[in-house]
């Protein structure tokens, strides 16, 4: 699946190339704390590379994907993989050293965990949500930025949160 | 390995993962959960299970509850068996599993909780304690009056989580079986509602005693919360007795002016259980016991009912040990002796 | 007593929105001072159901046109925000905030608290006059709580996350150089389906130059 999304990522990549607009594209640290069956909160650490076309108005398509969380006990085991991708509209307004954005679109997790015991067994779950966020960018020399951005991810009836720091380039 | 992407709607299980316990021990497999209507919500005849939600006390120490969400337990049927996406919608399962042996077993036992039906059960709820509110783990509650149970997150790595331990799930339903019995229904206030006077602790060491003497007796484990967390002072098989316990007349002299001093009903509680185990020791059916236990609890609110005195302190054990079969008394007594020395029991002139 | 007076210190954290949306021209120093109650959001006035009494002093500079730095301190921590003017039309002001708190605990026994608290903001201010005006907008506040915790029976660390989602809503009385800020902000647990939360108050703000 994540190999799929790089390959989506790719395309649009291209595609926005041919179309002219100024593109960045990025890579981050993610902290996200994904919503649990109980309505707790369990924290991994995740990696997200993004693309953008734009200039005040953007449009970014993100691919996150995380640590696989293992958890065992006493006669039960299991590992737990989670990947997002979303499409979100971003707003972006400030000085020339530092840039506000605000990020709001359409966005899938996927959560698959595969139990190894008592049996082996593989549960995924795909859910369409919406996301939103806000951040900073902080432009640095050589068209390289800084970045960091707070968002929210509805995920069934729950939502996801993540702070994700990350660097990017624009052509 | 067998792969299942999640479909629009999941085809009904017959079973679900979650921890039972057996001869052997506990151990992760497919059961059977009675009554449960929505397995992603946790709606069922033995309880409805949310996330969050809040329950307060105001300055007139009148309790309410405002429920949470419902849960959203994520999982897939694979061969009729509910899988769990994490490991709290397998917590979520085997709590309502254990809720549910546990009332059916009571009901068997003509100590019926059927009143209560269905709990509420909420994970992490906003809760009226301070030293709760700031360390938000490792316990589980049944909130008398209210009619919820209340759950909390593990801190200590443990073999069995303490809302997957039938014996504390026993435990919790224990105290709404005690509310029954000696309050008259489950939205009723406690008969002693004041915990600064004798009665309110003795009524509170008679609780905790009683739920334990249910989850022994129905787990027939004298030691059944050690499974999850290593307190050996709840144990019912030792040697605990009145004289190693602080009173509740002992506590309210000591605490005079102390707004802090906070009375430990499970020290008493710990002696009213361990007699209950002592007897089932001798009557060797601890069924049985459960149900003299029962009626020990009526005849106990029946008497302490109106002023407080002094016989009301022991009366329950009184009726324990009156409960018993005449060729055990003799026996009964003795045990009574050694955990209550000094007391003097109609029982046992 | 002096437990009892340490304990209403304790894990009291600020939901308070004092600043609207008119940015401080650069070079330009404001003071605060407020008081106001809170109720929710914070483990002791949960626990207590009582609006509990918060002081706060914060710190304002003014770096470039329509951004501008805060520090607030509170009891018993502190936050720090920048805070950017991306619209003004006529009497029409609107900003963002982004905003990072935080504080540490010890507890009685073997535990800290601490609390993380990212706060994000949107205001829009309109002057009702030369001495006078209104500032509101909607706000999140993402609250990580964790708590190292030593029992007898072992150890480890718990964190409760929730999102507060709400509002806020100021009016501001006075002048260029002293004013008066009456308001309060109102969430509800987004994340934790937990009781809702609110505080309210007034504040005194003081400033080295002046109109913004």
């Amino acid at each position: 699946m994540t190999r799929a999304l790089l390959v989506l990522l790719a395309v649009a990549w291209s595609a926005a190339a041919a179309a002219g607009p100024a593109r960045a594209a990025g890579v981050g640290l993610v902290a996200v704390d994904l919503r649990t069956s109980a309505g707790w909160y369990r924290a991994r650490p995740a990696a997200e590379l993004w693309g953008e076309v734009g200039d005040t108005w953007r449009l970014r398509l993100s691919l996150a994907s995380g640590v696989p969380q293992h958890e065992a006990g006493q006669g039960w085991a299991y590992a737990q993989g989670w990947q997002r991708v979303a499409l979100t509209g971003a707003w972006t307004a400030g000085t020339r050293d530092l840039r506000f954005r605000a990020e709001a679109g359409p966005a899938v997790s996927r959560v698959a965990t595969r139990w190894t015991s008592p049996a082996a067994v593989a549960v995924t779950q795909w859910a369409p949500g919406v996301r939103g966020g806000l951040g900073l960018d902080l432009p640095l020399a050589d068209r390289w930025s800084l970045g960091g951005l707070a968002a929210a991810t509805s995920r069934q009836r729950g939502v996801d949160l993540d702070l994700r720091v990350g660097a990017s380039r624009t052509w | 390995m067998i792969w299942t992407l999640l479909a629009c709607s999941h085809p009904e299980p017959d079973r679900w993962l979650a921890w039972v316990r057996g001869d052997a021990g506990y151990e992760v497999a497919p059961r059977d959960l009675p009554g449960l209507e929505e397995t992603d919500t946790m709606r069922g005849a033995y309880a409805v299970m949310r996330a969050g939600g809040s329950l307060s006390v105001d300055l007139d120490a009148n309790w309410s509850y405002e429920p949470g969400r419902p849960l959203q337990v994520d999982y897939e049927v694979v061969d009729g068996v509910a899988w769990p996406i994490d490991a709290h919608g397998l917590l979520s399962w085997s709590f309502y599993g254990h809720l549910a042996d546990t009332a059916i077993a009571l009901d068997a036992l003509g100590l019926s909780v059927d009143a209560a039906l269905p709990f509420d059960a909420a994970w992490v709820p906003t809760l009226p304690s301070i030293d709760i509110e700031l360390v938000p783990a490792e316990n589980a509650a049944y909130a008398a009056g209210q009619n919820v149970f209340v759950l909390l997150p593990d801190l200590i790595e443990a073999d069995v989580p303490l809302a997957a331990n039938a014996g504390v799930v026993a435990h919790e339903t224990g105290h709404c079986l005690f509310h029954l019995l000696t309050a008259g229904a489950v939205m009723a206030d406690p008969l002693f509602d004041d915990s600064t006077t004798e009665a309110g602790l003795f009524q509170a060491s008679l609780h905790e005693g009683f739920a334990d003497i249910v989850a022994t007796l129905l787990t027939d484990d004298p030691r059944f919360i050690e499974e999850s967390i290593a307190m050996t002072t709840r144990r019912v098989d030792g040697d605990v007795s009145a004289d190693d316990v602080v009173l509740p007349a002992q506590h309210l002299q000591d605490s005079e002016g102390d707004l802090l001093a906070i009375y430990d009903p499970y020290a008493l509680g710990t002696v009213f259980a361990s007699l209950a185990w002592d007897l089932r020791a001798l009557h060797g059916d601890g069924a049985a016991v459960l149900q003299i236990a029962g009626d020990a609890a009526e005849a106990w609110a029946a008497g302490a009912e109106g002023d407080w005195d002094e016989a009301d302190r022991w009366s329950f054990a009184d009726s324990l040990v009156a409960g018993m079969p005449e060729e055990l008394q003799s026996d009964a007594c003795a045990a009574a002796a050694l955990r209550l020395p000094g007391v003097g029991l109609e029982a046992c002139p | 007593m002096v437990s009892l007076g340490l304990l209403l210190l304790l894990a009291c954290t600020t939901l308070s929105t004092l600043d609207g949306a008119k940015t401080l021209r650069p070079g330009t120093d404001q003071a605060s001072l407020a008081v106001g109650l809170q109720s929710g959001g914070n483990a002791l006035s949960a626990a207590t159901g009582l609006p509990l009494p918060q002081v706060e002093v914060g710190f304002r500079h003014g770096l470039a046109d329509n951004l501008d730095a805060g520090v607030r301190l509170y009891l018993v921590g502190g936050v720090a925000d920048l805070r950017y003017r991306f619209a003004q039309h006529g009497p029409w002001h609107v900003a963002f905030a982004p905003g990072l708190g935080g504080l540490v605990v010890p507890l009685p026994g073997a535990a800290v608290m601490s609390a993380i608290d990212l706060r994000l903001p949107v205001v829009a201010e309109r002057d009702l006059g030369t001495r006078l005006s209104l500032a509101g907008g909607p706000s999140a506040v993402g609250r990580w709580t964790p708590t190292w915790i030593a029992t007898p029976y072992g150890s480890g660390a718990i964190t409760r996350v929730d999102l507060l989602a709400g509002g806020s809503l100021r009016l501001r009385i006075g002048g260029d150089r002293l004013s008066l800020g009456l308001g309060g902000d109102a969430y509800f647990s987004a994340a934790r389906a937990g009781r809702g939360a609110w505080s309210a108050g007034l504040d005194l703000r003081a400033r080295t130059q002046g109109r913004e």
